[in-house]
């Protein structure tokens, strides 16, 4: 068994991760590989709102808001 | 660190340019088109460039901003267009249509891109695919301060160079940088026809030189923007496609479908992805070489902010207090300090023309006070209330923490089915409906949309406060209940009551006639930045002047076209039950019976109110012949009961959108059958909440 992949709503709080896959729509996935998002793309989960949902992450030197619905359909690797 | 020049402003001198002295040849619309991502200060430097010299409209046909302005250069008028902020050009939204139609068929003279230099990566991302349109693009290196601060060193030389495009550091919020960045714009010499050419590997190469070739035989591009038609084809972007019609040109259309099979087949990636993970990998080699990074620290005081803004116990609380004195500030240094002002001297010019006009004719008179007066006095009092709100939203939008406001709400405006941005709409809302609507264009989702559109009518804003300070004065004024007044609690569980009734309309909305549609929040949380005075000023002067616009002509129209109706027919008493006006308030009031309150005097009153609530309160005046606010008040307790001046207040805040919130829900959804969709699911449900109200509080033994 090798690297586990998990979705993004799995990692937590203050973890490194890599975008594996984004299970998407064509819009939403085009919306999101436009800011940056793209399999490779290192980032950092920094924080939760006050209700544990939407959650902020770090990439490419700027924070993103994202709900955990959306960002389940993210694969991505603990690193 | 010698090879690294920390922002010097005075950087012409040291880039080579073709300098060529263009003052007198520049036409006299010479044209500079801004872009940049949203949050890059773009705005800032539109501020600075054109200072009050600026106008607002729309695009045709859509409801994005158009922002126009001029400054000057040499004593010559330069037009400034600050195009809507994009993250990219793959126009799949309107804001991003516009840009990209602007650059490519208005053709300006020149281009700024402004970029944050704190966040170069992802601006540069459409710096990319703007070199890619258009060859006189000069980059303003913003907020050159702020990056300097979190120790980013950009080499401004080599990235002007590895971009073969001038690269001018501006600080837009301390006017720094923005005369040599126009005198940059306007004079730099750009090599004739230098698309950037970015190189996406071999297959994209030999799948785009072979629709090139066939855009160029059948003539449907030009040699110098084949090859960015082709990558676009190729990217599946769909204004190209739209451009070169490619649906009526089935060889080139199967060429462009060959193609894009071939490139996810060789490299495993859809070719839009594919592409723009090569621009990004790209502007990673880039920035390995123009960017110098002391990474041990970064941007502290965000951070630092954040922790308490979204903080796990805080956030909520935070969220509220910062509303509630928003609303107090609106309502109590706005609405009652500099209103009173306004007001009083709307009343005082009105006894001033009527003692003036004594010996006119009636019917003369009676237009310009009634009417006139009557008219742009009820627009003109919410003018203040609206520079003071729009004064702190501004500031707050400026700041940074808006987006957090959103963020924190999500949750909980999600669990009914509605979006965080929502919220801040809602809010918004309660100083006036027409903005509040206005400002669900940041709502990126058109199911989370059209909920916020048609769910900010509920919202009790400050137009029906003079209803609810009349019928409360009147029956609750000096009654107390414990330490609490009973017209404060009045005050309160109506505006509580337009919330409830929203957020359930709204998740009844989204259960049903937006049912399955997708809603998603992903949103950049921007750097908190302190906004500039003058910024803030012209942002809240910008809403208030729309606001001004929209709802002044609509409710002035209104106005008057009431007083019609309360004259004539010729020689009735104005505004009795004999005028067409009371003719239509008999007929209406049977169907106000259920609701306790069925007399052609209230039926009229709510008709006004469809046109603008402020004028319920007048129009009370006029059909009860009481002039004076003591003759009112004893008109209204003679005709009403507590329990059906509840009722009615009730009826006053749920019954319908005013006419400029109409108008303007006509123009947001581009379409009649949603305002008048909106005008009467709020008619039925005002109507029914009236009657709720009303008989449950008999069974209970209210009077």
């Amino acid at each position: 068994m090798g690297v586990q992949y998990i979705g993004m709503d799995q990692l937590p709080l203050n973890c490194s991760g890599r975008i594996i896959n984004i299970n998407m729509d064509n819009l939403l996935k085009r919306k999101l590989t436009d800011m940056g998002m793209i399999k490779g793309t290192e980032f950092k989960v920094e924080g939760q709102a006050p209700l544990g949902d939407p959650i902020r992450i770090n990439l490419r030197g700027y924070n993103l808001a994202i709900r955990k619905s959306d960002a389940k359909n993210i694969l991505v690797e603990r690193i | 660190m010698s090879d690294r020049t920390i922002y010097s402003i005075n950087y012409l001198a040291q880039i080579d340019v073709t300098y060529i002295e263009r003052v007198g040849e520049l036409s006299k619309d010479y044209t500079i088109a801004l872009v940049g991502n949203p949050n890059c200060g773009k705005t800032s430097l539109f501020n600075m460039l054109t200072g009050s010299k600026q106008h607002v409209g729309n695009w045709p046909g859509v409801t994005v901003e158009r922002k126009e302005g001029s400054t000057s250069y040499h004593g010559k008028n330069i037009k400034v267009i600050d195009l809507p902020g994009t993250y990219t050009f793959s126009a799949c939204s309107e804001d991003e249509i516009i840009a990209v139609n602007y650059i490519l068929k208005e053709k300006p003279d020149a281009v700024i891109n402004v970029i944050d230099s704190g966040n170069l990566e992802r601006n540069l991302y459409l710096t990319l695919q703007l070199l890619e349109m258009n060859s006189r693009v000069v980059i303003a290196l913003n907020m050159a301060d702020e990056a300097e601060k979190r120790k980013i060193f950009i080499d401004k030389e080599k990235l002007s160079e590895a971009l073969s495009t001038p690269v001018v550091p501006t600080i837009a919020t301390k006017n720094s940088g923005i005369q040599d960045l126009l005198t940059m714009s306007i004079n730099y010499e750009h090599s004739a026809g230098g698309l950037l050419k970015l190189d996406y590997g071999q297959v994209v190469k030999g799948e785009s030189s072979k629709i090139v070739q066939v855009l160029l035989d059948k003539g449907l591009a030009a040699t110098e923007t084949a090859n960015l038609v082709a990558i676009k084809l190729l990217e599946g972007d769909q204004y190209f496609i739209d451009s070169v019609k490619l649906k009526e040109n089935p060889d080139l259309n199967d060429m462009v479908k060959a193609g894009r099979q071939r490139i996810s087949d060789e490299t495993g990636f859809d070719p839009e992805i594919y592409l723009a993970d090569k621009r990004y990998e790209f502007i990673v080699h880039l920035i390995e070489e123009c960017v110098h990074k002391d990474n041990t620290n970064t941007d502290d005081l965000t951070e630092k902010i954040d922790k308490i803004v979204t903080n796990k116990w805080l956030g909520l609380p935070l969220f509220f207090a910062i509303m509630f004195l928003l609303y107090q500030i609106t309502m109590g240094f706005g609405n009652d300090f500099l209103g009173g002002y306004v007001d009083s001297g709307f009343v005082a010019l009105g006894e001033y023309l009527s003692r003036v006009m004594v010996n006119s004719p009636e019917l003369l008179r009676s237009f310009v006070i009634d009417a006139m007066i009557g008219g742009v006095g009820s627009v003109l009092v919410f003018v203040p209330l609206m520079l003071t709100m729009y004064f702190m939203i501004s500031f707050l939008e400026d700041s940074g923490y808006m987006a957090r406001a959103a963020y924190v709400m999500d949750k909980l405006m999600n669990a009914v089915g509605l979006h965080g941005k929502t919220a801040v709409s809602m809010i918004i809302s309660s100083g006036c409906n027409v903005t509040g609507i206005m400002s669900t264009r940041t709502l990126d989702t058109k199911k989370d949309r059209m909920i916020g559109i048609l769910i900010s009518p509920f919202v009790s804003c400050s137009a029906r406060l003079p209803v609810y300070a009349l019928f409360s004065g009147v029956f609750f004024g000096d009654q107390q209940f414990g330490i609490l007044t009973v017209s404060g609690i009045v005050f309160f569980s109506l505006y509580l009551l337009g919330i409830i009734v929203a957020v359930i309309a709204g998740k009844v909305l989204s259960k049903t006639l937006f049912k399955g549609e997708k809603s998603y929040f992903i949103m950049e949380l921007p750097p908190y930045r302190i906004p500039t005075l003058k910024s803030t000023l012209i942002h809240m002067w910008e809403k208030t002047e729309s606001f001004i616009r929209k709802a002044g002509t609509i409710i002035f129209g209104l106005v008057v076209i009431i007083w019609l109706l309360s004259i004539m027919p010729m020689g009735v008493e104005p505004g009795s039950a004999d005028s067409i006006l009371g003719k239509i308030g008999s007929i209406m009031a049977p169907l106000l019976r259920p609701a306790g309150f069925g007399s052609w005097e209230a039926a009229v009153a709510l008709i006004v109110g469809v046109g603008a609530k402020e004028a319920i309160v007048a129009t009370f005046g006029m059909v009860y012949g009481a002039g004076e606010e003591v003759q009112l008040a004893s008109a209204i307790q003679m005709y009403f009961t507590p329990l059906t001046a509840y009722a009615f207040m009730v009826m006053t805040l749920l019954y319908a959108p005013c006419a400029a919130s109409l108008g303007v829900i006509r123009r947001e959804t581009n379409s009649t059958k949603w305002a008048l969709f909106a005008l009467f699911y709020s008619l039925l449900i005002g109507w029914t909440a009236a009657v709720l109200v009303y008989q449950a509080g008999r069974l209970f033994g209210f009077q």
